[in-house]
């Protein structure tokens, strides 16, 4: 069975041998038109646009009609030097960190224990339905409930005489530490969901095994659940960068209702939008494509740093 | 001679074994149930609050969209006095919701099928051939999942302004097709790579050319796939609103997500909350069927990337 | 429903269309990144009708040789002929052949009529055809209940069916069948086996047969081709493998229990066992050793046992108990070497349990003799 496994794989490239079946060599005749278009189609709508950018990067351009000058690298020289740049930048950083840390924890927190509840499948579908919706009809929601003078939340702790805990909760003290909590409360079920499906492989007999052994249900999650689920947990991470550097809809909507969101709120991505289309002013493309370079390196190193730190040896099960 | 299998008889129904007693009892819990200590009532017990509380703001959207506008504020965990089922008149015709729905419903549709259909071409091949060219190929796509939107919006806004293109629905359906193709690509060769060569060597030795086992036999095969795939670009466009805000200035060509923003946006003028609401439902309602629905195919392709 | 009772034009839409011998020329297969062949210079000859099985343990190249030989596989060095045409890179649907797989392979989307029928569909012969086609191969299966049926709903052996009637069907010139019955449970499997041995004689199409089971081998086939390491071992009928095996590797992979092979060194005109009398060679076998080795080979039926302080010491260390048969697995010391020799019990009537001390006897005419350096036969 195995042998026949990779020799089904097999191809004429490389190796001693491996003549080209007939059947490989029917199948190799569709390649080309098969995965032209999406190609194609992805080269030109996705990657050209974003190499592009590394290119725009380089000039001052304030939009259609403007000569671009060539500033070398003088935009990003700026971004380093603009305190709003330099906010944003630690803005993300903070949603990646706290965010992240919520998230993760809540994500494993829920993965140990609706793994033994009754009813999981329900569960886990409840935690994860805010997945599906748009950040930004969350966003309003969140708005109707932390308003201030008439929001949900204040009147219910008025009513309950917890009145003394009201909070002006879009005030610019807190409207950002309101923005990292709503933001892990509507992606923790994504992550959730992507853990349990990890554990869900875990086999059933090991989790036996334990209940023979009598383990708790700490020692079970630390002992069996947690290290197998390490190397789905590494790869979340890498989706967890990715998704936390380019939110952009939650945040706009939350902090800028018809206006301008507040500068403390801004993260990189809202940055690039406001620079290059978002501000009354005369759009900064140049600047905003800097960003963009800067954030598409954040990610790679990002991803680079996390899969190094989590890397183990590939547990088979 | 005859030739004559045994084996007739295993598809039979065997008779059920019977209780004693004469009353059946199911489900007996193995002796080993798991103890109820402290900790584990407390982790579940916040289970349930995380659970209720995410349905609670879910029913709360939907009984404020039948609410009166000052009821919204007034009394929001109450149900409506007065069911105010014209909220979602208002919001339709009034809002401009209705247009920027079916813009939304024919972009989605368009975006997604398009983008399931080349991207089911390209997996396929991609997923059988292990030469370098394809896993080359494969990388290319994947890469692709990494870059933040952000990216790519400002040279695109620049081409499309070059094409004539911004502003129009067919420019957003290039880059939703665009940027959507990698996961999908992604999605569909991981899920071709788990259908059975087998069948392949069978239809070839059935005669079958390499175009007609993909048509005849692989595709129906990867049916559960392709509508995961299709369900997830459904979310994904359905919910997209960066690429929406940039490239589309008139209303009459608003997707739902613009529209619902821009409503937001003009509530402090309005105060048509009620009728926001109903805003917000139209947004959320189509994806909670779907997600009622085809729940565990978006579920299942969602974490599909991170556990394979 | 068999073929002797059918009308002439109900026989005649399953009948193969014709016959053909099959080659394998010096075939040879690396796989990719891989420096060992997984099939090395294979030279096979299979006479048109006839049933050939390849057996041999995993990874000993049998089913490389038969994904060849589908087209499946391709051919590194070498040529395999079917008939007078090489097919050597010929695509799998111009050999004319027919494949049934170990798992089957059957399309889950497709109901068991048109699983059967795939084949005549895609080959555009006439839906009246294919229909009137299709109802002959199920009813010789008897699966004609079940055309209806998708293949989740059939049971393991009426699955193996299927994939038997899409075969079948197809009228080929040669049968292919990978391990067919190695997912039927053990009575199944004993039954299909015949069947499908039956089958084949009666419609006579050349077969080649993989399988791993030297029962299947030994009970199937016209002949047998024992295969190790990518290479031919010996190429026999069942009798003369088990009678004459060629060396070490057949001599012991042919027959259960196993043939037990004893080191012995050449004393003068014999084989020196220890603790046995010498075993006689002939000038011949004498000529023919590379060495002053010999190996002995005992099967079961060549030792007896005798009371301890006789012959071979030894311990009972097992007793398998069969029914009709029963063995004992005796743990022999010799001189330096110690293996164990299974022992059969004929009549049943030794009241030996398992540690007891015995002898343990050599009949000197029923062994097989090797050579100690090349593991071949000795000539008889």
């Amino acid at each position: 069975m195995t042998d026949l496994k990779h020799s089904s794989a097999s191809s004429a490239t490389s190796g001693a041998g491996g003549a080209t079946s007939p059947l490989d060599a029917q199948r190799r005749r569709l390649r080309l038109p098969f995965i032209l278009p999406a190609v194609i189609f992805y080269t030109v709508f996705f990657v050209a646009p974003s190499l592009a950018s590394f290119v725009i990067s380089l000039y001052r351009w304030r939009g259609a009609g403007d000569e671009p000058e060539w500033l070398g690298l003088g935009n990003f020289l700026r971004l380093f030097n603009d305190d709003i740049f330099r906010g944003a930048f630690v803005n993300t950083l903070i949603v990646l960190l706290v965010v992240g840390a919520i998230i993760f924890a809540l994500g494993f927190f829920f993965t140990a224990f609706v793994a033994e509840m009754r009813g999981k499948h329900l569960l886990r579908a409840l935690i994860f339905f805010p997945s599906l919706v748009n950040p930004v009809v969350l966003a309003i929601a969140w708005g109707f409930i932390l308003d201030p003078t008439r929001g949900a939340l204040n009147t219910t702790l008025e009513a309950i005489g917890l009145g003394n805990l009201k909070q002006v909760w879009l005030g610019p003290q807190l409207i950002f530490p309101m923005i990292l909590l709503t933001m892990a409360w509507m992606t923790v079920g994504l992550f959730t969901v992507i853990l349990m499906a990890g554990a869900d492989r875990i086999p059933v007999s090991l989790y036996e095994d334990c209940d023979l052994a009598g383990a708790s249900i700490g020692q079970r999650f630390r002992m069996v659940t947690l290290p197998l689920l390490w190397e789905v947990a590494a790869v979340a991470a890498v989706l967890w960068v990715i998704t936390a550097v380019k939110a952009f809809e939650f945040i706009y909507a939350f902090a800028g209702v018809g206006t301008a969101p507040p500068r403390s709120t801004w993260t990189a991505s809202v940055y690039v939008y406001m620079q290059g289309f978002g501000s009354q002013g005369l759009p900064e493309l140049g600047r905003a494509s800097a960003m963009s370079v800067v954030m598409l390196i954040v990610v790679g190193v990002l991803v680079v740093v996390l899969r190094r730190l989590m890397s183990r040896q590939k547990v088979e099960f | 001679m005859a030739v004559q299998f045994a084996d007739q008889r295993t598809s039979e129904p065997r008779p059920r074994p019977r209780g004693g007693t004469g009353r059946l009892r199911r489900g007996t819990p193995a002796p080993l149930a798991r103890r109820r200590t402290p900790l584990r009532m407390l982790g579940m017990a916040a289970v349930w609050l995380w659970v209720l509380f995410n349905l609670a703001i879910f029913v709360w959207m939907l009984l404020s969209s039948l609410k009166s506008d000052g009821e919204v504020f007034a009394d929001p965990w109450g149900l409506p006095n007065v069911w105010r089922f014209d909220n979602y008149v208002r919001a339709w015709e009034g809002s401009d919701l209705g247009t920027a729905t079916l813009n939304s419903v024919f972009l989605v549709a368009a975006a997604s099928v398009f983008t399931v259909a080349i991207g089911a071409l390209a997996a396929y091949p991609l997923s059988r051939l292990q030469s370098r060219s394809s896993n080359v190929t494969l990388m290319y796509f994947v890469l692709g999942m990494g870059v933040p939107l952000q990216s790519i919006v400002v040279p695109a806004y620049i081409a499309m302004a070059g094409l004539n293109m911004t502003n129009t629905l067919g420019g957003l359906f290039l880059l939703y097709v665009g940027f959507s193709l990698p996961f999908t690509v992604f999605l569909l060769t991981g899920f071709f790579r788990t259908l059975p060569t087998r069948l392949e060597e069978a239809a070839a030795l059935d005669g079958c050319s390499a175009f007609r086992t993909f048509r005849s036999v692989m595709l129906p095969l990867a049916r559960p796939g392709i509508v995961t795939a299709l369900l997830l670009n459904v979310v994904s466009l359905w919910n997209e609103t960066l690429l929406a805000l940039i490239f589309i200035i008139d209303d009459g060509r608003q997707t739902l997500a613009l529209a619902i923003l821009g409503f937001y946006g003009t509530m402090l003028y309005n105060s048509a909350w009620g009728a926001l609401f109903a805003g917000v439902c139209i947004v959320v309602l189509p994806m909670l069927l779907l997600y009622l629905w085809l729940g565990k195919n978006i579920m299942d392709g969602m974490t599909l990337g991170a556990t394979k | 429903m068999s073929i002797d009772n059918m009308t002439d034009e109900v026989a005649a839409l399953i009948e193969p269309t014709g016959v053909d011998a099959v080659s394998f020329r010096g075939a040879t297969r690396y796989y990719p990144k891989s420096d060992v062949a997984a099939l090395d210079g294979f030279d096979l000859e299979v006479s048109a009708g006839e049933f050939m099985v390849l057996v041999g343990p995993s990874g000993s190249g049998k089913s490389t040789a038969l994904r060849m030989l589908a087209g499946l596989e391709g051919v590194d060095a070498g040529s395999i002929h079917i008939g007078d045409v090489d097919v050597t890179h010929l695509p799998p649907i111009q050999r004319d052949i027919a494949m049934v797989f170990q798992d089957y392979a059957l399309y889950p989307h497709m109901t068991v009529a048109e699983n059967i029928g795939f084949h005549l569909k895609v080959a555009k012969v006439s839906r009246a055809e294919i229909t009137a086609r299709v109802n002959v191969t199920a009813e010789m299966l008897g699966l004609t209940p079940y055309l209806g049926r998708r293949p989740a709903a059939l049971s393991g052996g009426q699955r193996q069916r299927v994939a038997m009637g899409r075969a079948i069907i197809r009228r080929p010139k040669v049968f292919l069948m990978d391990e067919p019955l190695s997912n039927l449970d053990a009575k199944l499997r004993t039954q299909t086996r015949n069947e499908i041995a039956r089958l084949q004689r009666d419609l006579g199409i050349t077969t080649i047969y993989v399988t791993h089971d030297q029962v299947e081998a030994m009970t199937m086939g016209d002949r047998v081709a024992v295969l190790r390491d990518g290479a031919l071992q010996q190429c026999d009928r069942p009798k003369r493998l088990y009678q004459r095996p060629a060396n070490t590797f057949v001599a012991t992979f042919m027959g259960t229990p196993s043939m037990a092979l004893l080191d012995a060194h050449l004393d003068g005109e014999a084989a020196a066992l220890p603790g046995h009398a010498p075993i006689a060679l002939t000038r011949e076998q004498r000529a023919a050793l590379t060495g002053g080795h010999v190996i002995v080979g005992v099967r079961p039926d060549a030792v007896s046992v005798v009371p301890a302080g006789q012959g071979i010491p030894g311990t009972v260390e097992v007793i398998e108990e069969l029914g009709n048969e029963s063995f004992l697995y005796v743990r022999a010391e010799l001189a330096g070497q110690s293996a164990t020799i299974a022992v059969q019990d004929r009549d049943g009537v030794m009241e030996i349990a398992p540690g007891a001390m015995v002898g343990l006897r050599v009949s000197p005419d029923m062994v097989h003799l090797f050579d100690g350096g090349t593991g071949l036969r000795l000539p008889d």
